[in-house]
């Protein structure tokens, strides 16, 4: 029998049944993706895949071969590649030697030759179309982009058969995004197999052949992706109809302005971008990444120093650290919630009441019974599901811990949201659970400003759209300008408006 | 709050790490109790507790800088030199004395924070830098052991009222302290800050500040520590700091604070302690000799460190994400 099949595996953490006796195979040739929602055992299946966990039971085999393996390098010599979520590179070592590592090119000697090793890094390099990497930069010195690019390669060289890319696009900027497509595409074609998990369905769907979706740890699918819409593998992946993935809604902003920014610049980061926020407004925010848009939310929040003016409800506000913008009502929902948003050894407790520590407290100690009752408010306004507020943040799902995050701000009654990419890494239910959110707190008279990398998102829920392009900003969508064409088309500089 | 109190009494969680050192304080108690029934008085209590005082008030500012993810060497170097002011000055004035040693300890942490949360340098290194300068200084001070202390203050220190110890109570005010301060905003912060510095700041804590006042603390506390010593031994010492600044990381560590942050607290230190102290004891007791001493201090610091690790690891094995 000839491709890859997957019999029968499970995988128990203690009383969690993560993988329950899933089936899957792929053939030379395919790519091939994996859909599930967070707890649907992606992440558990890759591990084992890629030799980093073992399965309880179940066989793998590879053209009628069945392989066993304990590691991710003896994983690596059946044949089997992975490039990980969590990049892997040794960050104070060059690229050259990273994608080299334990797998150095033949010299004389003990002594790695340099040259060689460049010289092989570069051929790799041309290969694969990569213009803007020096294999003798230290790897920390890349953007977390690059580095993708580089662990791909170092994954790739070693010319496994089977290649696992586990949501190998989401640290990408768009345009190496469809360098990475191409790739797999290219690699596909020289009949090497491609396992493609990602979050985004439309990327999924217009790059893989066909597509197993995993549900509570089962295989509960496996469909043909030119055969098959988008609301039938939603409802697969979730196991019911997806009603609405958005929320109606109506514009409820009114034309007084919460958040004024003027002439925000950041050397090489932001240029002279002014906007006005207004109140009950989600105003969103698109462009490539990387166009100052991060700089941008961290300015708002206090955490970067720009030049310019903020201002709040017309008043000119300065912000010289982030406690200074939660003082004013400003919170920041950051980009990466599990270093920058929460701290996950700490309790769900100590977390809610981390920003309103001055709040709920006179001469330095906490007043217990109202820092009490505003937690319990909290947990009970969002509905997280957890099992005590004692636990730590760490033992709560992905969606929930967003959830903790919106809430210790919600204990603030803040005014402004920035919110960067809230539902990066989130799964579809949850998603679309903050969307509703999202236009709640519009409702309720705060003000959102709301980045997103995916298109559908910006159309979906947000007032206006702002593009930035070239860290400033390029236009602003309104009502019926708010099309994915449109977004795109200003995201690359092009105007939308008919020029006379 | 329904389902937390269910949950709360169906499972207690037991925190090993503290719970670790006092069984083993417990049956360091209980082994010198049989080898010697007399050490299970109020009297040998007494003693205990005098020795162990300064280490208490040195070792309690150094738990805050650790969970802090910090380290503060320069404790050592306060320490020697609040001895040496108070067996040079004390006879002149012994409040002003102390008051001038606190000033020190205060302003040695002051300097600390700003140099670490300001410029960003290593805790380790900056406080290696401060202690060295301190033990110059105390060496200038005071050349040899020695010096005057007034029997007052001695008598003062080593009094039983109704016969317990003065530095039992002590002790016992350290812990009060600790037990207010965990639960202030500062005490939060402190812990928010070791456990993921980036996450405190982006949450509105004032890193710099918050630094600033655990350093200073911790200055403080080496200087109190300076002067019980000084106090209750009748003498200074411009070297007694050094062996100080190692006890009071190990006696942090043994009682569960973390040397990575965000873990840890002053009571099982005050147990960590007491377990430094009474193990030269039992050895002595046992017939064992004193050159063992630090051998068993050694191995029961390994050992402790191990079970906070262990710890981890399974905690760590039994969640590895089921996302």
């Amino acid at each position: 029998m000839s491709g890859f099949v997957v019999k029968k595996i499970s995988k128990s953490f203690g009383a969690v049944k993560a993988l329950d006796e899933v089936n899957f195979s792929a053939e030379h040739g395919e790519i091939h993706a994996i859909l599930g929602e967070n707890g649907a055992g992606k992440s558990t299946l890759i591990k084992i895949l890629s030799g980093v966990q073992q399965a309880d039971e179940g066989t793998i085999t590879l053209n009628g071969k069945e392989l066993r393996f304990k590691s991710p390098k003896e994983a690596l010599a059946c044949g089997i590649g992975t490039v990980f979520q969590e990049l892997s590179l040794m960050q104070d070592l060059t690229v050259a030697q990273n994608i080299f590592f334990e797998h150095y090119p033949k010299s004389k000697g003990i002594i790695i030759d340099k040259k060689l090793l460049r010289e092989k890094a570069l051929e790799l390099f041309q290969k694969y179309d990569i213009m803007d990497i020096d294999p003798d930069i230290r790897t920390n010195q890349l953007s977390l982009s690059q580095q993708q690019m580089v662990e791909i390669i170092k994954v790739i060289s070693r010319e496994p058969s089977i290649i696992i890319l586990d949501e190998a696009t989401s640290a990408l900027t768009q345009n190496r995004v469809h360098w990475l497509l191409d790739l797999a595409r290219k690699l596909a074609d020289k009949n090497k197999m491609i396992l493609f998990i990602s979050h985004r369905l439309q990327e999924t769907r217009q790059n893989c052949d066909r597509v197993t979706v995993l549900r509570n740890g089962r295989d509960v699918g496996v469909r043909t992706l030119n055969e098959v819409d988008n609301d039938e593998l939603v409802s697969l992946m979730i196991g019911r109809k997806l009603s609405a993935y958005f929320p109606e809604w109506k514009p409820m902003a009114s034309e007084q302005p919460q958040l004024e920014a003027k002439s925000l610049t950041i050397d090489k980061y932001l240029n002279n971008v002014t906007f006005t926020l207004r109140k009950g407004e989600v105003l969103g925010v698109g462009g490539l990444a990387g166009q100052g848009q991060v700089p941008l939310f961290l300015a708002l929040a206090g955490i970067r120093h720009a030049t310019g003016e903020i201002m709040l409800d017309g008043r000119k506000i300065v912000l010289r650290n982030p406690g200074d913008a939660l003082e004013n009502g400003i919170t920041l929902i950051p980009e990466d919630r599990s270093t920058e948003g929460l701290i996950q050894t700490m309790s769900i407790r100590i977390n809610l009441l981390l920003p309103s520590l001055s709040i709920f407290s006179k001469w330095g100690f906490l007043n217990r019974k109202q820092s009490e009752r505003a937690i319990e408010e909290a947990i009970e306004r969002l509905e997280i599901k957890m099992g005590s507020s004692d636990d730590m943040v760490m033992s709560l799902s992905g969606g929930n811990q967003q959830k903790v995050l919106i809430s210790k701000y919600l204990m603030l009654n803040p005014k402004v949201f920035l919110m960067l990419d809230p539902t990066r890494g989130v799964d579809v239910g949850t998603k679309s659970e903050m969307f509703r959110l999202v236009r709640k707190l519009a409702e309720e008279g705060n003000s959102v400003l709301f980045y997103s990398t995916d298109l559908s998102e910006l159309t979906g829920i947000c007032d206006r759209v702002m593009v930035m392009y070239d860290n400033s900003v390029f236009d602003t969508l309104v009502g019926e300008e708010i099309t994915k064409e449109n977004i795109l088309k200003a995201s690359v500089g092009e105007s939308i408006r008919i020029t006379q | 709050m329904k389902i937390n109190e269910a949950a709360r009494a169906g499972k207690l969680k037991i925190n090993w790490s503290f719970a670790v050192p006092c069984i083993v304080l417990a049956m360091l108690i209980i082994a010198m109790g049989i080898l010697k029934p007399a050490t299970l008085s109020l009297y040998f209590l007494g003693i205990k507790c005098d020795i162990s005082v300064s280490l208490v008030f040195v070792a309690a500012g150094q738990t805050l800088v650790l969970i802090s993810e910090g380290i503060d060497l320069s404790v050592g170097g306060v320490m020697s030199i609040a001895t040496c002011i108070m067996a040079t000055m004390s006879e002149i004035s012994l409040v002003g004395a102390i008051l001038l040693c606190l000033v020190i300890g205060l302003a040695v942490g002051c300097i600390n924070g700003l140099l670490i949360s300001k410029l960003k340098m290593q805790p380790l290194i900056t406080t290696l830098s401060t202690w060295t300068v301190l033990g110059g200084c105390a060496l200038w001070i005071l050349k040899t052991d020695g010096g005057y202390i007034p029997p007052a203050f001695t008598n003062f220190l080593i009094h039983r009222v109704g016969g317990i110890p003065v530095t039992l109570l002590f002790i016992i005010a350290v812990l009060i302290m600790w037990f207010f301060l965990k639960n202030t905003a500062f005490g939060y912060s402190v812990y928010a800050i070791g456990s993921n510095e980036r996450a405190a700041y982006f949450n509105g804590i004032h890193i710099t500040k918050t630094k600033i006042k655990i350093f200073c603390i911790s200055g403080v506390c080496a200087a109190l520590g300076g002067i019980m010593y000084a106090g209750i031994n009748a003498t200074g010492s411009p070297t007694v700091g050094e062996s100080n600044i190692m006890m009071s990381i190990a006696a942090a560590v043994i009682g569960g604070t973390s040397l990575t942050g965000g873990r840890g607290g002053v009571t099982g230190t005050v147990v960590g302690v007491f377990i430094l102290k009474l193990i030269s004891d039992i050895l002595v007791f046992a017939g064992i000799t004193s050159y063992y001493t630090s051998l068993c201090q050694g191995l029961l610091l390994i050992i402790c460190v191990a079970i906070g690790s262990v710890s981890t690891l399974l905690k760590n094995r039994r969640r590895l994400e089921y996302d």
